[in-house]
């Protein structure tokens, strides 16, 4: 099954992805990336690969695949 | 199941505030472009407020300025390069106040061209001063601290509505503000950039955008703020679709 | 070659046709009226668009557009609607974008008058937009040289990648003469490797905008720098006449420079030696015009259809204000031949001062 990844490198933290996701499988981290921004993770477990994270996304974080 | 990855056109990150609508806008339209088989014969026109960025992540040629001007600008490229696709990425800034009379004519000449105005409510690249035509009363900008006041700063306009009087071939409305809305903005810029390709005319596509860092909003509250207010003033749909019967 | 009878300003519409130009966007205002209106009949005629603007911003961000396409345009305009296009002349500088110009002057400030004058110099030479920047002006005192001059400005944009301006003025404009019309060429809008033509993806793509982002300005000021100075080294045209041996030379362009000729000729006649210089590039400056002025020439007098010298600068700094300098200065009257006489008496009489160029 497609899985969604992320590239928190390019996170801005701005949590829309968090807020859409149908699973809470994106988790609210406060770790922060070199940009310094707060990043997410991924529960993969969770994750159906429904793409909504790739769209409410304005960074090009996410890839499903 | 479908794969989601940004489209190859998008060749560097998006140099946008976090939570900004542009991010999302650029990447529906190098979608379309990519969908449609158009990203090999593409100048985009961007204005020179936050659209500018584009031109450093899209793989596209871009033109950029002067304030307000893109839709003339566009003219005149679509003019001499008719095989072109040419469209314009702009704020409402740019399209709706110090432009408008530029994006008025280019709907009254209907020229084929594809706009794509970002409807954020506020200057955003100026620092958040208040937007004459989207500003809604009683927003509070840099401008109008205590609010828009209606009596002395009038109110918003719907321009779609005032351009829905010209006889140009497309005009709608998108919003940002959930999954839903985004396909329903994809599927409206998409039919922009089609109507281009066969020649229809004009198509002006609007997007209700959220601009956190200016309305000292969270991106997540932002996005409300578009789907419980602005919506309300600027409600989503196509407003002219005449497909092709000109 | 066989000769036609145009006006100025259809002069200037034909030239640009002939010299490739395939893009006009302009608004009307008098006296230029006429290029518009000459554009609106030929250029499709000639595969080419013409588009009468909304206003003269919009018409200069169509041209933008244009230029950044590889396409020669030109716009025209008259006084308050030539300070129209200041912003885009800015951006298309910016952007090192070849385009033409047209400026027919009329007189006065705000709406001014319809007819003709020579108040836009300023506007013109020192720019009405903001920034480093100059546009190669060409004044032409003829309808020939309307034509030529204007055949010659789409190859110097070209040569620069620069705007560059016809300052014409009413009188010019309307006079009709006759003029032998430059051979008709094609332009190939895709021969540069900086335009705009919508490439693959797998080529390298352009960008109109500022020049100075994408190259960084420690590459771009000196390369900028340079370019000006080259195009003030080498592009300086006039005419001198009758210099050689003369006790008074007028300076004058454009129609003041007409009369001056005629001044020069009947003066001699009455015995007293005047001289011309006429700048055809009044930016850049022909400075190599004052350059070796002989020593009978004992004054200067600036002939301008201004209100104050706005040439007189210029005049000065081309002659290190080696000798006095006079102005006779007709603001909204075209000079006259005996006038102009009668002022170089006055001044051989001791009964004018010098003018104290503000």
């Amino acid at each position: 099954m497609a899985k969604a990844k992320a590239n928190v490198e390019l996170c801005k933290g701005c949590r829309l992805c968090v807020e859409n996701c149908p699973r809470k499988a994106i988790i609210p981290l406060e770790t922060v990336n070199k940009k310094g921004y707060e990043i997410i993770e991924i529960n993969e477990d969770l994750c159906i690969g429904c793409g909504i994270c790739y769209k409410v996304c304005p960074d090009y974080v996410f890839t499903v695949e | 199941m479908p794969v989601y990855r940004k489209p190859e056109s998008i060749i560097n990150t998006a140099g946008y505030c976090g939570g900004c609508g542009h991010g999302v806008i650029q990447r529906l339209i190098a979608e379309c472009i990519e969908e449609l088989g158009l990203q090999d014969h593409v100048i985009a026109c961007v204005d020179i407020a936050c659209a500018f960025w584009s031109q450093d992540a899209l793989n596209f040629e871009f033109i950029a300025g002067p304030h307000g001007r893109c839709a003339s600008v566009a003219t005149g490229i679509k003019k001499v390069r008719p095989d072109a696709t040419v469209y314009v990425h702009a704020g409402d800034g740019c399209s709706y106040v110090i432009g408008l009379d530029e994006t008025a004519y280019a709907a009254v000449r209907d020229v084929p061209i594809t706009m794509i105005v970002v409807n954020n409510g506020i200057f955003g690249m100026t620092g958040g001063q208040m937007n004459l035509a989207t500003t809604l009363v009683g927003d509070k900008t840099l401008s109008s601290k205590a609010g828009r006041n209606a009596e002395t700063m009038g109110k918003p306009v719907d321009m779609l509505k005032a351009l829905s009087a010209f006889d140009v071939e497309f005009l709608a409305r998108g919003a940002l503000y959930d999954p839903k809305h985004i396909d329903q903005t994809k599927n409206f810029i998409k039919k922009g950039f089609e109507n281009q390709r066969d020649v229809k005319g004009f198509s002006l596509i609007e997007v209700l955008s959220p601009c956190p860092t200016n309305w000292k909003l969270s991106p997540v509250d932002a996005m409300a703020k578009i789907k419980n207010e602005n919506e309300k003033v600027f409600p989503v749909g196509v407003y002219v679709d005449r497909g092709g019967a000109k | 070659m066989d000769y036609v009878l145009m006006k100025g300003n259809e002069a200037i519409a034909e030239a640009a046709l002939r010299a490739g130009c395939r893009f006009y966007a302009g608004y009307p205002i008098t006296p230029q009226s006429e290029i518009l209106e000459y554009m609106s009949v030929n250029m499709e005629k000639r595969g080419g668009i013409f588009i009468q603007g909304e206003n003269e911003i919009a018409s200069m961000s169509m041209l933008y557009g244009a230029a950044a396409c590889g396409v020669r345009c030109m716009s025209s305009s008259s006084g308050p609607g030539f300070d129209l296009k200041q912003e885009e002349i800015s951006y298309l500088s910016a952007a090192e974008l070849p385009a033409v110009v047209v400026n027919a002057m009329r007189y006065g400030l705000g709406d001014g008058e319809i007819t003709a004058g020579q108040d836009s110099y300023w506007v013109s030479t020192r720019g009405g937009g903001h920034g480093d920047k100059r546009l190669i002006v060409l004044a032409p005192a003829s309808v020939q040289e309307c034509a030529d001059l204007t055949y010659l400005a789409f190859d110097l944009a070209e040569k620069y990648r620069n705007v560059v301006e016809i300052l014409s003025d009413g009188a010019v404009c309307q006079m009709i003469e006759k003029c032998y019309l430059p051979e008709a060429k094609e332009h190939d809008m895709n021969k540069f490797d900086w335009a705009l033509t919508g490439k693959p993806r797998d080529q390298k793509k352009n960008k109109a905008y500022n020049v100075s982002y994408y190259e960084g300005y420690d590459s771009y000021n000196p390369r900028i720098r340079n370019k000006l100075h080259t195009m003030f080294r080498d592009e300086q045209r006039w005419e001198s006449f009758m210099v050689e041996d003369a006790e008074i030379v007028l300076v004058a362009y454009g129609i003041s420079s007409r009369v001056c000729r005629s001044a020069v000729r009947q003066a001699r006649k009455e015995g007293l030696k005047l001289g011309l210089i006429r700048p055809i590039t009044v930016w850049p400056y022909p400075r190599k015009a004052f350059e070796n002025v002989p020593d009978s020439v004992k004054a200067y007098v600036s002939v301008e259809m201004s209100l104050t010298s706005q040439m007189g600068e210029d005049i000065i700094l081309a002659s290190h204000g080696d000798r006095p300098l006079y102005g006779y200065l007709t603001a909204k009257e075209l000079p006259t031949v005996e006038g102009i006489i009668d002022y170089c008496r006055e001044i051989q009489a001791g009964k004018v001062q010098p003018m104290e160029v503000i």
